[in-house]
């Protein structure tokens, strides 16, 4: 009897023990699932107000554009006026595709190694990368512009860049609102600090007047010869 | 789709984050529990040869029984309010993911019905113009040919070549290795992005959004913003270049060889028409270059 009893109390314990394991387990999972919902419905917010945003730009300039078509139709503008803004057109594409020596507000920031290990493509790279997600406008390494095919890769002790030797220490310039490139870098366990802890030191510099040198035009970078267009 | 997308971000994020840790803590308390009873009943049988006493006997296991029921009770409790707190939570957090999903895919499928009606409107604006040209003035031609050319270098175009096409996904989960190994990180973008630049490739894109010298890759949680949207895996990347070039270069790559070593799916072809759409610019050019002043040299 007494023996029955004693077995039927552990059996009792032993469940309400599994229970208890899988109530702890549901409780975190639930957590788990509340959190990501909350970061889920954030993240929601946010991607809402940037297409709504970016619908009200795009609405805008198709009213611009609506309104320079019926002028052109109806004649109002002259032919020099339409020369004269396709002469603005192309200035301001070659102002963005790099072909132009632009001059404005930004940071330069100088990345030399501390130690033994060099500094390598992938910590430029991230530098780059979080600078043009601050939206910066233009931006170059030693001078070479940073295009939509510029590639950055460490050879030995220096880096190619435009498929020419930059040697170290590497200075990026950028051109856009100082503050926020500024502190896009220094942020919190962002890449300065990422940096730090590789051995190679970030110094970052505001500037009003950062100039950077347009793209090589000697048709080693800008190519397009392989792209056709589509019909 | 946005269900369908919600569906894989929570099943990852469930299987990286929790699954080895959850495991590892039941089976902890399993063994505790067990463990504390065993301690208990000795106490008790020692007790019983000790005495020999009826009533001890009784008042332990009283105690017990105590224990036990306090321990159910507060195990009832704790239930309770998870699964009241889990339904409250769905119905506010369901209805407003439900409602701005639904919202983001209403706006998102107006921004490509604006993106059409602008690039019908400037093709249109083009062909006046030429037409004007023809009719009398051969400059206007010359500039509407120097501004397409621009706008193609910029990736303002459609553009179509040969070249190769990789698809990234994720490790399948397992449970023996640290989670952020098994995914692909923006980093790892960016170094495919790069070996491709090196091997010579003209044009990149990423799930279709035009690669540009601004465009950025950023890791937002198991997704990866490009450009200005948001992406799950898995990746489709198109490059146009020579294809031999930047297929070897890419199967020779560290980021490939490392990716691969770690099991994430890295699929490499080359193709002879690949298509790459247009940079989906939102603002005007002009906003884009709003803080560069041009330096004649």
């Amino acid at each position: 009897m007494k023996l029955f009893r004693d077995a039927a109390i552990t059996v009792v314990c032993l469940l309400l023990g599994i229970i208890l394991s899988v109530q702890y387990r549901s409780v975190k999972i639930n957590n788990t699932v509340a959190v990501y919902e909350q970061q889920r419905v954030n993240d929601l917010i946010t991607d809402l107000l940037r297409e709504q945003e970016n619908n009200e730009q795009l609405q805008k300039r198709i009213d611009d554009l609506q309104k320079d078509l019926e002028n052109l139709r109806t004649g109002t503008n002259s032919e020099n006026e339409t020369i004269q803004e396709l002469r603005k057109d192309i200035e301001e594409l070659e102002i963005l595709a790099g072909l132009k020596t632009v001059k404005g507000a930004g940071i330069i920031v100088t990345i030399d190694s501390m130690g033994l290990s060099p500094v390598d493509d992938s910590h430029i790279l991230t530098v780059l990368n979080e600078l043009k997600a601050t939206d910066v406008q233009a931006l170059a390494v030693n001078d070479e512009r940073i295009i939509a095919t510029t590639e950055v890769r460490r050879a030995g002790s220096y880096m190619m860049v435009n498929g020419r030797k930059l040697l170290p220490p590497y200075i990026i310039k950028a051109i856009a609102d100082p503050e926020k490139l500024e502190n896009s870098l220094t942020i919190m366990a962002g890449v300065v600090d990422t940096l730090k802890y590789y051995d190679i030191k970030v110094d970052i510099k505001q500037d009003e007047n950062v100039i950077i040198p347009a793209v090589r035009d000697d048709g080693t970078v800008l190519r397009y010869d392989l792209l056709e267009p589509v019909h | 789709m946005p269900w369908e997308r919600y569906c894989i971000l929570l099943k990852r994020s469930l299987q990286y984050n929790y699954g080895i840790i959850t495991y590892l803590n039941s089976t902890n308390l399993i063994c505790t529990f067990s463990f504390l009873v065993s301690k208990v009943q000795v106490v008790l049988v020692v007790d019983n040869q000790f005495l020999k006493g009826r009533q001890v006997i009784v008042r332990e296991l009283k105690g017990i029984l105590f224990v036990t029921f306090v321990l159910l009770g507060m195990v009832l409790a704790m239930q309770s309010r998870t699964i009241l707190l889990a339904k409250q939570q769905n119905v506010v957090g369901q209805t407003s993911v439900q409602s701005l999903s639904a919202e983001l895919e209403h706006e998102k499928n107006e921004g490509l019905r604006l993106q059409e009606e602008l690039h019908k409107l400037e093709e249109r604006e083009a062909e006046i113009m030429r037409q004007i040209s023809n009719e009398g003035n051969p400059m206007i031609n010359e500039l509407l040919n120097k501004r397409h050319l621009l706008q193609t270098i910029n990736g303002f175009t459609d553009v179509e070549g040969s070249g190769v096409i990789i698809t990234l996904d994720d490790a399948p989960a397992r449970n023996e290795m640290d989670p952020s190994q098994l995914i692909i990180h923006d980093s790892d973008i960016i170094n495919i992005l790069n070996e491709l630049r090196a091997a010579g490739a003209q044009a990149f894109a990423i799930n279709d959004e035009r690669i540009i010298a601004t465009s950025k890759q950023l890791c937002a949680g198991p997704t990866i913003l490009i450009n200005r949207n948001r992406y799950p895996v898995p990746y489709v990347v198109k490059a146009i270049g020579d294809p031999d070039e930047l297929f070897n270069a890419l199967e020779q790559s560290e980021v490939v060889t490392i990716m691969r070593i770690y099991d994430i799916q890295v699929s490499i072809r080359k193709e002879s028409d690949i298509v790459i759409p247009r940079y989906r610019a939102y603002k005007n050019t002009e906003s884009m270059i709003s803080g560069l002043e041009v330096v004649e040299k």
